[in-house]
């Protein structure tokens, strides 16, 4: 993309940022996969990163999955980059589907954790602004909650009623064909 | 105790969730929590208001002439306009027919095209596979018709056509004996056009339960009916291959059974209505009766139930207009073709302006002060009733009798109220054209004012020519 500055990129990519999750553990990571977060891209160009960047909202557990997402896309990004100038163009198509499919299975496995972890995910990508993570994360929750009931998906989310009977039953009233 | 549940998630993030859900799908969710309600609500995520939930007229297709015509229900919302020419842009000369093969919850089938009349949005279909997946035995051939699913409450943007066998007829000039066979066949294939692929493609339908006869021995069975007999009905489509059976193809899980109509002989009309598929039928030419499928208790039980049987010929109204007139509904008239060109122009604002009510419900109530609710007339024994299709949100039947007027027929009250003319002034006035004035098919059309039609379907179709 930014053929001018690809000396700047590579001093970009070599530097380090450092992330502290709310259990006080460190995760030093790549400056490229810090910056898919929007949040972090906004701190580093506000020069807040000296001395790590406290991410209180995330655990441990659930940083070291983003940081894992954030790796594989930030690499995947790169690596489209630098192959088109060395390939012919069917050559470059050719890797850039592997790149492709590549990915997607990378974030089908990625997907495959419990409901708790997937709502922490998608805290973690709101509150950091990930927005490919989001995108993902949601999608999984969207597709979970097709075709299903109130009380379905309430259970599978742990979600408590807190609309009166009344309300229940007038929400149904208004929607009755979503409900036949 | 419970484990504490997560926390929820912030309005940003569970509008990012919402916003993947289809609109049937969304409704449901508006009933989880407060939470989701609101978010659902406050950034207007459900447009209940652009689905198909009002009735917008009557496409009508009349023998001999290849132009649908538009019997449209007066609204103060945004008009509709049948006229379909704008799907072939830049040959006035040139025009094709421009002929409805079927219509479900708003889209419209044209032999070159899919079009939305609401949001005058269409998209090219490419030329159908010119041979059937599954060859009728030798001897014998069969006719096909068109089906149309499109259910914007799980799936906007997309739509599918099935092209349906009829029972094979027996070819007159051969001598050939076939080979006795079931019909429909354990197996059935179909060609199917997804709107997701942009393809043509076949699909296998495994059939549960018993076979309506077997070949030879059906060929005798079928008699002459609409062109068009057949509707889609939450996952389903319901199609009349001819006038004995019903085919139920479950478009889920790839199955199909056979259902007995139920009624023999008389005309009919299959199609849905407020609480799923219904069957009028006429009997002895004004008895009529209004069938219910019941669906719901389980696969072997597939019954019709009787709602309605009544006479009807003693509450026909006397409409003996010497001049065809325009009721409450106006017939919007379609002839695009030569120096005799002829259409009915709404105002193009009135079309462009999309005004969406916001109420859900329209006002169609049946009053008996209204003027339109008729009185008994003097009759002669001649009642020539055409059954034309259901309202699909109330316990109406339209149909049209001996003076060429539509009527709509209330079977929980039993009143009639006339709704407009039947027949264009040119397709009277010009009997030497067309001598022989009939309905062949109608289409009770619902608006729909959501949805994209895949507009990757146009260019690659423009690319094929």
């Amino acid at each position: 993309m930014a053929s001018a500055g690809s000396g700047d990129e590579k001093a970009a990519a070599a530097a380090m940022i450092t992330l502290i999750s709310s259990d006080n553990e460190k995760f030093e990571v790549t400056e490229a996969t810090a910056t898919l977060s929007q949040t972090i891209r906004h701190m580093i160009e506000d020069g807040c990163t000296d001395g790590g960047v406290p991410l209180p909202n995330v655990t441990s557990k659930i940083l070291a999955r983003v940081i894992e997402y954030c790796k594989k896309h930030a690499t995947a990004a790169a690596g489209e980059e630098g192959s088109s100038s060395s390939f012919s163009d069917a050559a470059f198509l050719e890797v850039d589907r592997a790149f492709l499919e590549e990915l997607e299975e990378f974030d089908d496995a990625f997907l495959e954790v419990d409901r708790a972890t997937l709502f922490d995910l998608i805290l973690a990508a709101n509150y950091l602004d990930i927005k490919g993570l989001l995108n993902l994360t949601c999608q999984k929750v969207a597709d979970s909650v097709k075709g299903k009931t109130p009380e379905q998906i309430r259970e599978m989310y742990n979600i408590v009623n807190d609309l009166t009977p009344e309300e229940e039953a007038e929400i149904r009233r208004e929607t009755q064909w979503a409900f036949e | 105790m419970d484990p504490a549940p997560p926390p929820p998630l912030p309005d940003d993030a569970l509008a990012s969730v919402l916003r993947g859900l289809a609109p049937r799908d969304l409704a449901v969710s508006r009933c989880v929590c407060k939470a989701w309600r609101r978010v659902v609500d406050d950034r207007r995520l459900l447009r209940a208001d652009l689905l198909p939930r009002s009735l917008g007229g009557i496409f009508l297709n009349l023998h001999d002439l290849w132009f649908t015509q538009f019997l449209a229900r007066p609204t103060t919302g945004a008009a509709v306009s049948g006229r379909l020419d704008y799907t072939v842009p830049g040959e006035p000369d040139r025009l094709p027919i421009l002929y409805v093969s079927d219509h479900c919850n708003g889209l419209l089938v044209l032999d070159h095209c899919v079009v939305n009349p609401a949001t005058r949005q269409w998209a090219l279909l490419p030329p159908r596979p010119d041979d059937l997946p599954q060859h009728p035995p030798p001897g014998m051939d069969v006719c096909t018709d068109e089906y149309l699913v499109f259910d914007p409450t799980l799936s906007p943007d997309d739509f599918e056509l099935f092209i349906l066998p009829s029972v094979p007829y027996k070819l007159k000039q051969s001598d050939e004996e076939c080979e006795e066979s079931e019909w429909p066949p354990s197996t059935l294939i179909l060609s199917v056009f997804s709107s997701k692929t942009g393809l043509w493609e076949e699909r296998e339908f495994g059939r549960e339960g018993a076979a309506a006869g077997t070949l030879p021995g059906m060929v005798g069975s079928v008699r002459s009916f609409l062109d068009h007999q057949g509707c889609y009905w939450r996952g389903a489509l319901y199609v009349c291959c001819s006038d004995c059976f019903v085919m139920r193809i479950s478009l889920s899980n790839s199955t199909y059974r056979v259902i007995r109509l139920p009624t023999e002989g008389g005309e009919f009309y299959l199609g849905k209505s407020i609480k799923g598929v219904y069957c009028a039928s006429l009997f002895q030419k004004s008895q009529l009766q209004i069938w219910f499928l019941n669906d719901e208790c389980g696969h072997d039980q597939t019954e019709w139930v009787l709602k309605h049987d009544r006479d009807i010929f003693p509450i026909l109204p006397n409409l003996n207009y010497d001049e065809q007139c325009d009721g409450p509904w106006i017939l919007q008239e379609f002839y695009y073709w030569g120096p005799e060109q002829h259409y009915d122009e709404i105002s193009e604002l009135e079309v462009n302006e999309v005004i969406v009510e916001d109420k859900m419900e329209e006002k169609f109530e049946w009053d008996s002060d209204n003027d339109n609710v008729l009185e008994p007339g003097s009759r002669s024994n001649d009642s020539c009733i055409i059954l034309l299709g259901f309202h699909p949100y109330k316990k109406v039947v339209f149909l049209s009798d001996k003076f060429d007027r539509v009527l709509a027929y209330n079977w929980s009250i039993s009143k009639l109220q006339d709704l407009g003319k039947l027949f264009p002034k040119f397709y009277i006035e010009h009997d030497y054209q067309f001598f022989h004035r009939l309905v062949r098919a109608s289409f009770p059309y619902t608006p729909c004012w959501l949805g994209e039609l895949p507009e990757k379907l146009n260019s690659e179709a423009r690319l094929q020519d």
